[in-house]
């Protein structure tokens, strides 16, 4: 699904919180958005899944789909198990046959066949976020949209939960907009990283990442590059 | 047993054996047909026992108690389900629930003996009416509680509105669901013995009330003692064991 976001501007009472941001994304693209902390990029996402509305300018879609949202947050209901969270999404559209296997596929791709009968509460940090990746993928969107997903992570955990999040990806391609604050995060995921102002928000500039993800190495110094480019990006007034 | 649950249960047995001391001590100080001692109260009871009365009136006023409770929880409940997700039902209906809440239970036991004459129907009537706002206010409370992210997140992945009520909802709300049951099962008994003492010639209220029309105070305390161990025993048995049921994910 290709996305346009174009002109948009968006306050919240005096404050003006988007001015005039400008960016697309294209079939099965990762697209990162970096910006500084409490620069707007949660109420993008939020433009982009229509829970808000702009006051200025458009989002527009190629095409009718649906969008799925990895949260900050893990957002697993605590009453039901990591196979049941899978599937709470799935339900009340997938037959039952169709909907063990999809559940089940998932549950063996993050490495959590121990954990499927697993409440929440038994779960780390990083075991829930596998389940809430797997609940996004499971529902099979054609836009995904992560909102720092693995922001309360450890680094090691991040690239583990990166590496499998691109593991997804290759299995079953999707556009995905992917909102973070972190550099390394970015370098590693992103076709493209368009990188934000603080308020009032624009897109400052969107870089490039000609390196296919799986040759990436956080210590490539192709990839330091870019890194050190979006750094002098983001700091720059 | 953990230390903590002993040292629980020793405080608790130390408490009783001290109501015991001062009630017995109260007792020496005033006339029998005021404050009848202890052991006056057992004997009262083992002769209510014996003559067979007292289960037979226990069984009408658990029926009772029971049916009252029941109609207060299914329908306070589902009204406060629907008063917390829709806020026109709940702009229009409220005002309604306060009146119940504050308008005096004996004016509602006169009523309903106008209405429906002395028996089961008075006391049913007058246990609903005492305790469905309770349990309409506990509900909603429960559903202002949901967490607004759960909900997010299922709108999101278009999770249709029933699923939405049934699977996060409902188990988010059990936890007030049954704080609410907890205090209507406290209310109940004192509901239905009121009820009772007035609106009926059976049950423990009427019970009572005999006690009372012959200056029988160990039957009055004889009484009053099976209706406080009938709402331990329902606290017991019914509410605590549903409360740990509905929130083994905790």
């Amino acid at each position: 699904m290709d996305l346009q976001v174009e002109n948009v501007a968006k306050s919240w009472g005096e404050i003006q919180v988007l001015y005039d941001l400008n960016f697309s994304l294209g079939e099965n693209e990762i697209l990162c958005i970096l910006g500084p902390s409490g620069c707007g990029k949660t109420t993008i996402l939020n433009l982009i899944s229509g829970i808000i509305r702009p006051d200025a300018g458009s989002v527009r879609f190629s095409c009718e789909g649906k969008t799925g949202y990895v949260f900050q947050e893990p957002r697993l209901l605590p009453w039901k198990t990591v196979y049941d969270n899978i599937a709470f999404v799935l339900k009340h559209w997938m037959s039952q046959d169709e909907l063990d296997k999809t559940v089940k596929g998932y549950i063996e791709m993050m490495e959590l066949n121990q954990f499927k009968d697993a409440y929440p509460r038994q779960l780390s940090g990083g075991m829930k976020q596998r389940v809430s990746l797997a609940r996004a993928f499971a529902y099979n969107p054609d836009l995904l949209l992560m909102d720092e997903p693995f922001k309360s992570l450890d680094l090691t955990l991040r690239f583990s939960l990166i590496k499998l999040l691109l593991k997804l990806w290759r299995s079953q391609p999707k556009s995905i907009v992917f909102v973070t604050h972190e550099v390394s995060e970015a370098i590693l995921l992103g076709d493209r990283v368009c990188v934000l102002s603080s308020k009032p928000t624009y897109v400052k500039d969107c870089i490039s990442i000609d390196i296919h993800q799986e040759e990436r190495e956080i210590s490539d110094p192709r990839l330091l590059m870019i890194e050190g480019k979006l750094y002098k990006l983001l700091a720059e007034e | 047993m953990s230390n903590f649950s002993i040292r629980n249960n020793f405080r608790w047995i130390i408490s009783v054996i001290c109501g015991l001391i001062l009630w017995n001590v109260l007792s020496m100080i005033y006339l029998e047909y005021v404050i009848p001692s202890p052991e006056a109260t057992i004997k009262a009871l083992l002769s209510l026992i014996a003559s067979g009365q007292l289960f037979y009136f226990a069984r009408i006023t658990i029926g009772r108690a029971m049916a009252g409770f029941s109609l207060s929880f299914f329908i306070g409940g589902s009204m406060g389900l629907i008063m917390g997700l829709n806020d026109k039902v709940h702009d229009f209906l409220r005002p309604w629930v306060t009146f119940l809440q504050v308008s005096p239970t004996i004016s509602w036991l006169l009523i309903a003996m106008i209405w429906f004459g002395l028996g089961d129907g008075v006391a049913v009537f007058i246990i609903f009416i005492a305790t469905f706002p309770v349990m309409i206010i506990n509900t909603i409370e429960g559903v202002r509680q949901v967490d607004p992210n759960l909900v997010q997140m299922a709108q999101t992945f278009e999770v249709p509105r029933s699923c939405l009520i049934r699977e996060i909802y409902i188990p988010s709300i059990l936890p007030y669901i049954m704080a609410g049951a907890s205090i209507i099962m406290g209310m109940t008994w004192k509901a239905v013995a009121m009820a009772e003492v007035l609106g009926a010639t059976t049950g423990i209220g009427a019970g009572m009330s005999w006690g009372r029309v012959n200056l029988e105070t160990p039957e009055v305390f004889a009484w009053t003692l099976l209706l406080v161990t009938l709402g331990f025993v329902s606290e017991w048995l019914l509410i605590r064991p549903l409360q740990a049921k509905f929130s083994w994910w905790k």
